[in-house]
């Protein structure tokens, strides 16, 4: 389990990560969602020990990252383009960062094949496309068989079938017992395989539950409806009992709305339903925070 | 695939693994670094140019000394003879030989930056203090590995045509195999101080070349003074190129004779060259290598 305490980090007068707090849980897949330049590879490498934090802390079961007894087996990440050195094999890098663990040599051809990779392994990197180094990240991640994933934006680079791969693959480990912490800027993208997210815009939380709860809460329909008769259609929507705000219909359907409006003899000039789902929902959630700084 | 993803562990309750001992932990991040030197090409191709430049340049001296040597006693040197003549040609290997060992230690931190692998390695072991210790440990065998090549090229290459031309070799002196032991000690030293150099000089490319600036042309300058102004300057015995030359026992610069600068004997030799590696790593780490890693 992964528990980010009041993480804080500045880059000058920029506060990348502002007192951000979250636990990811085992056995779930959390998604760690935000715009671009939100904090979210910020947050993973202040959780890894790469960055200082300027305040705050990222335990897991209660140790920092360097003060774990054997780190990659108990934490792996797969942190987004990750680099290696284009003249050494896969094989060799993966044996290379064994060694350093204290992970048997065994399981390096293991991982290998697990992300796809079986047949390459003796193959220089700077030879691989995006997508091999991707999953040769992911096979870095999984050396060390941890309990804790934390992949930043790991379907980056891979094929359609590399994406349903990879979330069969996020909802596998999460159904053995393993806390599954996935960054994403799209909600859409991660929806399939997610149970938790954590929305964070500008470093800072906006939204941590599980993804029904969210989904919950923005099922209703909103609909944009313009009457020539402004006050007629406000009386119409305090006869039905329907939330009417800025002239947005929240709760009843387009067709319903239609169809007491008529049987009313309200004149309606536009009646269009408002792209629904989660994405609306993350969007309003992150919006005006989108800019990038 | 599904088989292929059984087999990551069933046991979400599993305890954690246990703490290496420390002796261990060392010990993994040291293989990591060997298994980091010699994954990659670089240091075979280095080797090889070692040998390659021992060769070139005993060779010539070799030839020049044999065919040249009466034009060149006109001057102020000091040309030695017979034994000590070939020793002065095998000690030459160091004096240009010594950048390759500490090129490699230099690329073993600043490459790290270059390829931006050190969030990786530091995945492997976040105590950012046992791995820069362990590029340091792991430099050692390689200095030496370099300084082998240096003195097979001087066998081959020096020995070998020194013989042919009916010179003296000196290989039936211990002297001269103790000079082979002392080159093997300047080169592992070197190694150290190339480590140190890229810890502070994160830019692979710019620590190379401060390397080469300082020890190929702001040091011999320096070196001449002595000459140019006619007493010795003992401050220059600390500069790293003579405390390399000092380690090996044996200088080009002994052919200025009572001009040349006064090198340090062995043991402070030794250690100086260990504070500079020591002390440019110890500082690098402070200034750079604990810093964010992005
Ligand atoms: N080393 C750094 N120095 C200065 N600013 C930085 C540094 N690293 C990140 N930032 C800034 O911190 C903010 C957060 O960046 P971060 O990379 O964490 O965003 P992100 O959520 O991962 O974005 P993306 O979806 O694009 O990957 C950005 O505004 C970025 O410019
Ligand atoms: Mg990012």
């Amino acid at each position: 389990m992964l528990e980010v305490c009041g993480l804080t980090k500045r880059f000058g007068s920029l506060t990348a990560v502002d007192n951000l707090s979250f636990t990811v849980a085992p056995g779930k897949v959390t998604g760690f969602l935000g715009p671009n330049g939100a904090g979210k590879t910020t947050t993973l490498r202040m959780a890894l020990g790469l960055t200082r934090p300027t305040r705050g802390t990222a335990t897991f079961e209660g140790l920092a990252y360097e003060q774990l007894p054997s780190p990659m087996r108990q934490v792996g990440a797969a942190l987004e383009a990750s680099s290696f050195h284009p003249g050494r094999t896969a094989t060799d890098h993966l044996a290379m960062l064994a060694s350093g663990a204290g992970i048997d040599q065994g399981r390096c051809a293991q991982v290998l094949d697990i992300v796809g990779l079986g047949s390459v392994g003796d193959r220089r990197v700077g030879g691989f496309s995006m997508g091999m180094r991707a999953r040769l990240g992911l096979a870095v991640a999984l050396l060390g068989d941890p309990k804790v994933l934390l992949l930043d934006e790991p379907t980056n680079g891979l094929d359609p079938e590399g994406i349903v791969w990879m979330r069969d693959l996020m909802r596998h480990l999460a159904g053995h017992g393993k806390a599954v912490l996935v960054s994403s800027h799209l909600l859409s993208e991660v929806q399939q395989s997610v149970d938790d997210v954590v929305i964070i815009a500008h470093g800072r939380l906006v939204h941590a539950s599980p993804l029904a709860d969210l989904a919950r809460e923005h099922e209703q329909n909103r609909t944009d409806v313009v009457a020539a008769d402004p006050a007629a259609l406000a009386s119409l929507a305090q006869d039905k009992g329907w939330a009417l705000a800025d002239g947005v219909v929240v709760g009843p359907s387009a067709a319903e709305i239609g169809a007491a409006a008529f049987a009313a003899g309200v004149e309606l000039h536009q009646l269009a339903t408002q792209r629904g789902g989660l994405e609306a929902a993350f969007l309003a959630l992150t919006e005006g925070h989108g800019d990038i700084r | 695939m599904t088989t292929q993803l059984a087999s990551t562990s069933d046991e979400p309750q599993a305890p954690p693994p246990p703490q290496p001992s420390p002796l261990r932990a060392a010990w993994q991040t040291l293989v990591m670094e060997f298994r980091k030197y010699f994954s990659t090409r670089m240091w075979w191709i280095l080797l090889l140019v070692t040998l390659a430049w021992t060769a070139m340049n005993i060779i010539t001296m070799v030839l020049a000394v044999h065919f040249g040597g009466d034009q060149a006693a006109d001057d102020n040197m000091v040309i030695p003879k017979g034994d000590d003549l070939a020793r002065l040609l095998y000690s030459m290997g160091t004096t240009f030989g010594f950048v390759f060992p500490a090129i490699i230690g230099a690329m073993s931190v600043a490459g790290e930056y270059r390829h931006q692998t050190l969030t990786q390695t530091l995945l492997a072991d976040p105590v950012r203090w046992r791995v820069l210790s362990a590029k340091f440990v792991s430099t050692v065998p390689l200095g030496a590995l370099y300084a082998v090549a240096v003195i097979v090229g001087c066998l081959l290459f020096g020995a070998l045509p020194l013989a042919l031309l009916g010179d003296a070799t000196a290989l039936g002196s211990g002297h001269t195999w103790q000079m082979f032991a002392r080159m093997v000690l300047a080169m592992v030293l070197w190694g150290l101080v190339g480590v140190g150099l890229g810890t502070l000089i994160n830019n692979q490319m710019v620590a190379i070349v401060t390397l080469l600036s300082i020890t190929m042309f702001l040091e011999p300058t320096l070196r001449s003074i002595p000459v140019l102004i006619g007493h010795d300057v003992p401050v220059l015995a600390y500069l790293p190129g003579a405390l390399g030359d000092a380690v090996t026992g044996e200088s080009l610069y002994s052919m200025l004779g009572e001009f040349g600068v006064s090198l340090l004997s062995l043991g402070p030799a030794v250690i100086g060259l260990l504070v500079y590696s020591v002390g440019l790593t110890v500082a690098g780490y402070f200034l750079r290598f604990r810093r964010d890693v992005h």
